[in-house]
């Protein structure tokens, strides 16, 4: 499909324009007009005038008034562009129906993303449409304009400078050239002035770490695909560490199995995370014995010597010096240079650790944020302007910022949304959402990223660049402020020879660019000194990003608030996570309330067992508890026994950053000494699933089927030996019945490598944005009613800690002899001559017995009229899929839609469908390429030389409904004896 | 039909009776005003009937949702009642068709009120499939009817179309068999009535009957025509709704012994209904020398021998899904017995294998109170039966990431409520305004002192 995308590029960009550099003057405008903008404006006006639109001119993002040539009614549209939602920078195509973004797909070009999403960027697109973002720049409250709002910013920074005091320009890593040039600018023209970069989950020790050992003060890139042996200590790297989507692909580079060897990941950690979930081998450790393994694999590796774990370990990293790659993710200086060395001595500087091109997704510090928050305690802030972060909510002294940000005269936000530190500043300067914005990005050295609008903005905004240059003294429209920077330099950085006009083009077009990075030359390594880790023994916690929240920034998105959590499937809520031993230990059971204290503070969450965790540790996620998220109290259907969502005055989990501590110069996020005591009150918990293994319960397993035979699982070595070991034999389906339903034409089905699937659930949410499913609310997932067409089934194998864990995506398995299409008395479901499964909704009078009949439980019910009430939330229903009302049944419909869409191009053309043409929209976003969909009825396509493989399985083949959705053996990188053949 | 009875048998019915009194007795309840326990009864049953209209028109307003279900479970009360309230009918056609054809007189004092109460039952449980649905307002799109959508039909394979047959089948043939049969009591009325308006409306109701002896000839001829198209019934009705589960795919439902195990089911707990009402409404109307304690001692036999088979079946079950090492489907019974639901198996297993061996004692029967609450448990026991096959098999079946737990709301729990307001209300109405008993066939059965058959 790629292939046909019709990539939007502005007409207008070719005009060849001086940058205007002029004094900053913020009242006047220009009054010279000339032909075109005169008719432009006078149509323009009459149009505004006789509508009543109060819209301003704006001559980029043209409306219908004028329809473009290209754009045709009921086509989409695809703008390639950059995706802004966590910080990794993934490159991104917005898929446009009517002037609107509907879908984020990931762009197959760009180096970071590589056609894969993550869930959090997916989701990012409702955010366009939130109805409660910020619109109109304000004032002490009020709505002002622009010039109002400026006058007094440019007022505020000038006393400032009168008085002496410091003006700070707090952000999150800034990783836009043009930003960070009109930063200079404006740090040049405010001498008093300077700039604070922090980034919430920070990476700051990692950094911290490469300046002790290295000189330089970066974090590098990190090569997945060339590591054969990948020893992580708690980086969660395939589900929310640095660059998720961009790790995941590449890690999955060098896990196929058609080749003599793949890579092997030991995963040591605290917590249960999905990167744990996947790794070959995973050493449980609570973060001080993590801390002190490594250091014992340091030692290991030096001396030869040792006994144990470490020196297993050891001599493995040894055997692959060089092809190896250590990474950590704990925010402990003292770690990371213990990491840093083990990576010097195996020689993987330059191999999997690329430190001359360094990564600049983040680039914040944790010591500059404890600084400035020294100087706005003595009151040597006069000016302070935060844009991007939410230092309130963030950082552990979030409350004492609060009070000192109302001690500084002058406090601006530059925020798409309001929040806790919006709140309390003077002025409010709504930013544009990314996808109506214009920017560029270096998130990695030598990759310039595009960010073009893909929509007219919908409020008065203005992006931080903007802003920030216009205080410097740049006064020109958004677009120009990127285009006149890189005109002025782009021949520093640009490869090849084109002129400028045509490499903005193609960067505008392809998204991205390939450019001259500027490489970091750093010093010889220093051993550094050894400091002594301050990390505490005993019960601490560990604050880890969950994978849908990330670090609260998309708290108000209603998909990302209902993603059931990869590992406890909680939803709408944050939980304190325990080993079910610590548990027994404490006296507490799964939904009890307890109160955690440290650091004199103290928060009340409801506990959840989780298998697979170190016994000394209380894991809680990070991003709960925003301000913002009040909204949702009554999200979900109305009636008599509905629970609210959030009580009177609660917020969709709890904030847990202020029992954080900074030990050193890092902010910790784990190794924090807590206390836990019983409160004797219980909550619900959202689950979408609450069994959690394979194995039957203990008192009505029958002796024949101990353990459901539903996922098949093996070793490398096993595989090598036998490519179907792992697999259950026993059933072969016969049948007396002829075949009365040949597909003639095509015959879709699907596989899934349990191999490759992360569990990310990025799958989850595309088909979510694709197919319209509601979000429902807290209480109806409670009762069992969230309608994810597609869901990802967790479960655990294994004894105490050590445990495994297997992802299975489940959605409708289409089958031949589908059970469901049978028992529906007006046939409401019925199959496609293309053997699809469909649901006709118009025609189901809602029995609910396919439902009920369906062995796999994938079909889903609308109990209620689900809302579709935000009218602006609306503008991202994908118009190609019906939305569906109260009393019918849905399930996944393998995205028909694209099918059919594919099938007509193809059509159009008079070309034959191409295995490929059609990508659905689970399969499109997987970043770890765990889904194949296809024709099984070309022997050529992908998908019938999975269904040949010795891996490929069917689940529940025995009860021959002919699912055409089929698995792959999961392989595992260990020794025989671990894995069996049975999960269980 | 000529009766010959020996002297020697317990007379059918007591009290020495004669043509005049059995008519002033039954006709009586109607001229004269209710009992006091009657319209406690009433007012209960329409006080519940009233709780489940505002629970239904609530719930059909709201949604589905309204009603504990969820992804996993899709089906608890709705099917349970239906089933149930389907099942409690068998009684009334067993009891008026098969023991007629069978010429078991004793069946005549209660084959009325059997038979009613097999209506309301059914009415009962059509009501289930209904707003049971999702868009209950398409419900007609179940039916086969030529229509401007195509034409569309509807899915002939699908159990839950052939159950709108079999419903709509047993509906019609109860009711015309019911109210053929009240033809010639209604005569009576019209006969006895007072009034003109009284007159004219039984005198409708009645169709215009004579009393002639060829009216009689003809009235007996379709009677027993229609006993005969409706004793199939007894067994393919409940045999169609078992299909609803045999059908499928899921363990706990995918059985082949489900129809005779449904119809026996079916029969034990209609029986137990029919004895619950007979109780009440003897009681209530004064009843005693027409359903006499041979009456209810013949029907706790047939509980006896129902109760047996389903017993029976309860065995098989576990003996079939142990002995077909199906793996899944000895989950489900395992599950049944001792899982989060095993509570209700077990008052299942209480109220239905235990309460039916009390009866082989004498004194137990001839008990009234004691067969009244043993009755009551069955109907508990059958209730539980059908909602354990149903949510216990639901709500863990084959992927354990989808097993769920079902709790019922409110609104459910007045629906069910409303439907014994529904049933219990019909059923006083029935009582107070129709002759309860069929008195031209207790006329038929009654002993004269050194005569031998009856006179009509």
């Amino acid at each position: 499909m790629n292939k046909d995308k019709k990539y939007w590029m502005n007409k207008d960009e070719i005009s060849a324009e001086e940058v205007v550099v002029g004094p900053a003057d913020l009242q006047t405008t220009s009054t010279e007009w000339n032909r075109r903008d005169f008719l432009k404006t006078a149509g323009f006006s009459l149009a505004a005038f006789m509508t009543a639109c109060s819209k301003t001119p704006v001559n980029k993002a043209i409306p219908f008034l004028i329809q473009p040539e290209e754009i045709i009614p009921g086509k989409a549209y695809w703008y390639a562009s950059t995706s802004h939602a966590c910080g990794s920078g993934c490159g991104i195509l917005v898929k446009n129906r009517d002037s609107r973004p509907i879908k984020l797909e990931g762009n197959p070009d760009h180096p970071v993303s590589q056609g894969g999403l993550c869930p959090v960027c997916q989701a990012s697109v409702i955010e366009l449409y939130d109805s409660k973002r910020l619109l109109h720049p304000t004032l002490f409250g009020e709505k002002v304009s622009w010039d109002a709002l400026d006058k007094y910013v440019v007022q505020g920074l000038q006393k400032a400078r009168k008085n002496g005091q410091k003006i700070v320009l707090l952000t999150e890593t800034v990783t836009s050239p043009s930003t960070k040039y009109y930063i200079q600018k404006f740090l040049k023209k405010y001498a008093n002035a300077s700039h604070v970069e922090y980034d919430p989950i920070s990476y700051s020790a990692i950094m911290d770490a490469h300046e002790a050992n290295y000189g330089k003060r970066i974090l590098p890139q990190y090569n997945f695909e060339k590591a054969d042996l990948i020893l992580s200590f708690d980086a969660d790297f395939l589900g929310s560490w640095l660059s998720p989507t961009q790790f995941t692909k590449d890690y999955r580079k060098n896990r196929n199995l058609d080749g003599k060897h793949i890579s092997k990941h030991i995963q040591v950690e605290s917590r249960l995370s999905v990167t744990g979930a996947k790794a070959d081998e995973r050493i449980v450790k609570s973060p001080v014995e993590m801390l002190r393994l490594a250091n014992d694999i340091e030692h290991a590796l030096r001396e030869k010597s040792g006994h144990g774990i470490a020196s297993d370990i050891a001599k493995e990293l040894k055997n692959y010096s060089g092809k190896s790659l250590v990474i950590s993710g704990m925010n402990d200086p003292v770690m990371q240079e213990i990491v840093n060395r083990i990576n010097h001595d195996l020689g993987n500087d330059g191999k999997t650790i690329i430190l001359k091109h360094p990564s600049l997704q983040k680039s914040g510090s944790d010591s500059a944020v404890a600084e400035l928050f020294a100087d706005m305690k003595t009151g040597k802030v006069g000016a302070l302007l935060v844009a991007g972060v939410n230092p309130v909510y963030d950082l552990p002294e979030g409350e004492a910022f609060a009070e000192s940000i109302k001690t500084i005269p002058t406090t601006v936000s530059f925020s798409a949304k309001q929040n806790e530190t919006t709140e309390l500043c003077n002025a409010v300067c709504p930013s544009p959402h990314y996808l109506e914005s214009w920017s560029d990005d270096e998130f990695t050295s030598g990759t310039l990223s595009m960010t073009q609008p893909a929509i007219q903005a919908l409020g008065d905004t203005k992006s931080l660049r903007k802003s920030i240059a216009g205080m410097a003294g740049f006064d020109d429209d958004e677009r120009n402020l990127v285009r006149n920077y890189w005109k002025k330099i782009y021949t520093t950085r640009k490869k090849g020879s084109q002129s400028f006009n045509r490499w903005w083009d193609n960067l505008v077009h392809d998204g991205f660019v390939k450019i001259n990075s500027n490489s970091v030359s750093v010093s010889r390594f220093k051993k550094g000194e050894m400091a002594k880790s301050l990390l505490k023994n005993g019960l601490t916690l560990v604050a880890y990003p969950s994978l849908q929240m990330l670090d609260g920034r998309h708290a108000e998105n209603p998909w990302l608030q209902e993603l059931p959590d990869p590992i406890s499937k909680l939803t709408w809520d944050n939980a304190a996570n325990l080993s079910p031993k610590k548990a027994k230990e404490l006296g507490v059971s799964q939904s009890d309330v307890i109160q955690i204290k440290a650091n004199g503070n103290s928060v009340e969450l409801p506990v959840y067992i989780q298998e697979g965790q170190s016994d000394e540790v209380v894991a809680v996620s990070l991003g709960y508890g925003r301000k913002g998220t009040e909204r949702f109290k009554n999200l979900g259907p109305d009636w008599i026994q509905k629970k609210a969502t959030l009580g009177e005055g609660e917020l969709v989990g709890e904030r847990i950053t202020h029992l954080l501590e900074r030990k050193g110069s890092a902010l910790s996020f784990s190794g924090v000494s807590v206390s836990i005591s019983k409160t004797g009150k219980t909550a619900d918990l959202a689950l979408t699933q609450t069994y959690n293994t394979l194995k039957n319960p203990e008192n009505t397993a029958p002796p024949s089927m101990k353990v459901r035979p539903f996922i098949q699982e093996t070793t490398f070595d096993a595989y090598k030996k036998d490519p179907s070991s792992g697999a259950h034999h026993g059933h072969q389906v016969v049948t007396l019945w002829k075949d009365d339903h040949p597909y003639d034409k095509h015959h879709w089905g699907m596989a899934i490598d349990l191999g490759a699937c992360t569990g990310c659930s990025a799958c989850v949410i595309s088909c979510q944005v694709e197919n319209n499913v509601p979000v429902v609310g807290k209480d109806e997932v409670f009762r069992r009613r969230d309608m994810a067409w597609m869901r990802i089934d967790r479960y655990y194998s294994g004894e105490g800690n050590d445990v495994d864990v297997a992802f299975q995506p489940m959605m409708c398995h289409h089958c031949d002899n589908s059970p469901c299409e049978p028992v529906c008395p007006v046939l409401a479901t019925v199959h496609s001559s293309e053997g699809l499964n469909q649901q006709v909704y118009n025609r189901c009078v809602g029995t609910r017995f396919c439902a009920n009949n369906c062995p796999y439980k994938v079909r889903r019910f609308n109990w209620f009229d689900y809302a579709h009430n935000d009218e602006l939330e609306n503008m991202v229903l994908n118009p190609d899929v019906t939305v569906r009302s109260r009393g019918v049944m849905e399930k996944c419909s393998m995205c028909i839609q694209r099918i059919q869409e594919a099938k007509f191009e193809a059509k159009a053309k008079g070309i034959p469908l191409v295995d490929g043409d059609i990508k659905l929209a689970c399969q499109q976003s997987c970043p770890a390429d765990a889904i194949t969909f296809g024709d099984l009825n070309d022997p050529e396509s992908d998908i019938s030389k999975l269904v040949d493989d010795p891996r490929h399985y069917h689940v529940l083949e025995e009860l021959n409904a002919r699912p055409t959705v089929g698995y792959l053996t999961m392989v595992r990188n260990r020794e025989e004896e671990k894995g069996g053949s049975q999960h269980g | 039909m000529g009766s010959h009875e020996t002297s020697i048998r317990e007379p059918l019915v007591h009290g020495n009776k004669n043509l005049k009194t059995i008519t002033d007795d039954v006709v009586g309840i109607m001229d004269k005003k209710p009992t006091g326990l009657w319209w406690t009864g009433f007012l209960i049953a329409a006080s519940a009937l009233t709780l489940g209209i505002v629970a239904v028109s609530y719930q059909i307003m709201t949604g589905i949702g309204t009603w504990g279900l969820n992804k996993t479970v899709g089906w608890a009360f709705d099917i349970t009642n239906f089933v149930f309230w389907v099942g409690i009918g068998h009684a009334g056609t067993l009891i008026s068709a098969i023991l007629f054809l069978f010429r078991q007189k004793w069946r005549t004092s209660i084959n009325r009120s059997a038979e009613a109460m097999t209506i309301f039952a059914v009415i009962c449980a059509g009501l289930f499939p209904i707003i049971h649905m999702g868009r209950p307002w398409m419900a007609y799109w179940m039916f086969p009817y030529p229509n401007a959508r195509g034409p569309l039909w509807i899915n002939f394979r699908s159990p839950l179309a052939w159950d709108v047959f079999a419903i709509g089948t047993y509906l019609i043939i109860s009711a015309v068999f019911w109210y053929i049969g009240m033809i010639p009591d209604l005569a009576t009325v019209r006969d006895r009535a007072k009034t003109k308006i009284k007159k004219a409306i039984f005198g409708f109701m009645s169709f215009g009957w004579s009393g002639s002896f060829r009216t009689w000839h003809r009235y007996e001829t379709v009677y027993g025509l229609l006993a005969g198209l409706a004793a199939p019934l007894v067994v393919s009705v409940h045999t169609i709704v078992s299909f609803d589960f045999a059908t499928s795919a899921i363990p706990g439902w995918h059985t082949t012994t489900f129809p005779p195990y449904f119809v026996a089911g079916a029969v034990f707990s209609g029986f137990a209904m029919v004895l619950t009402l007979l109780l009440i409404a003897r009681k209530a109307m004064r009843l005693e020398e027409y359903i006499t304690v041979k009456h209810v001692e013949n029907m706790t036999k047939v509980i006896i021998l129902t109760g047996g088979i389903v017993t029976l079946s309860y065995a098989t079950e576990f003996f079939m899904a142990w002995y077909s090492g199906n793996g899944y489907e000895q989950f489900v019974f395992l599950n049944r017995a001792m899982g989060p639901f095993a509570w209700a198996y077990w008052i299942m297993v209480g109220c239905n294998l235990l309460t039916p061996q009390f009866f082989w004692f004498k004194k137990i029967r001839t008990n009234m109170l004691m067969v009244f609450i043993l009755s009551i448990f069955i109907n508990i026991g059958m209730w539980f039966e059908r909602f354990v096959i149903i949510v216990t098999s639901l709500h863990r079946d084959f992927l354990p990431s989808a097993w769920a737990m079902y709790t019922p709301s409110y609104v459910e729990i007045a629906t069910l409520i409303g439907s014994f307001g529904l049933f219990f209300t019909l059923f006083m109405l029935f009582i107070r305004y129709m002759p309860i008993i069929s008195i031209g066939e207790v006329k038929n059965v009654l002993q004269f002192k050194g005569r031998s058959g009856g006179g009509k």
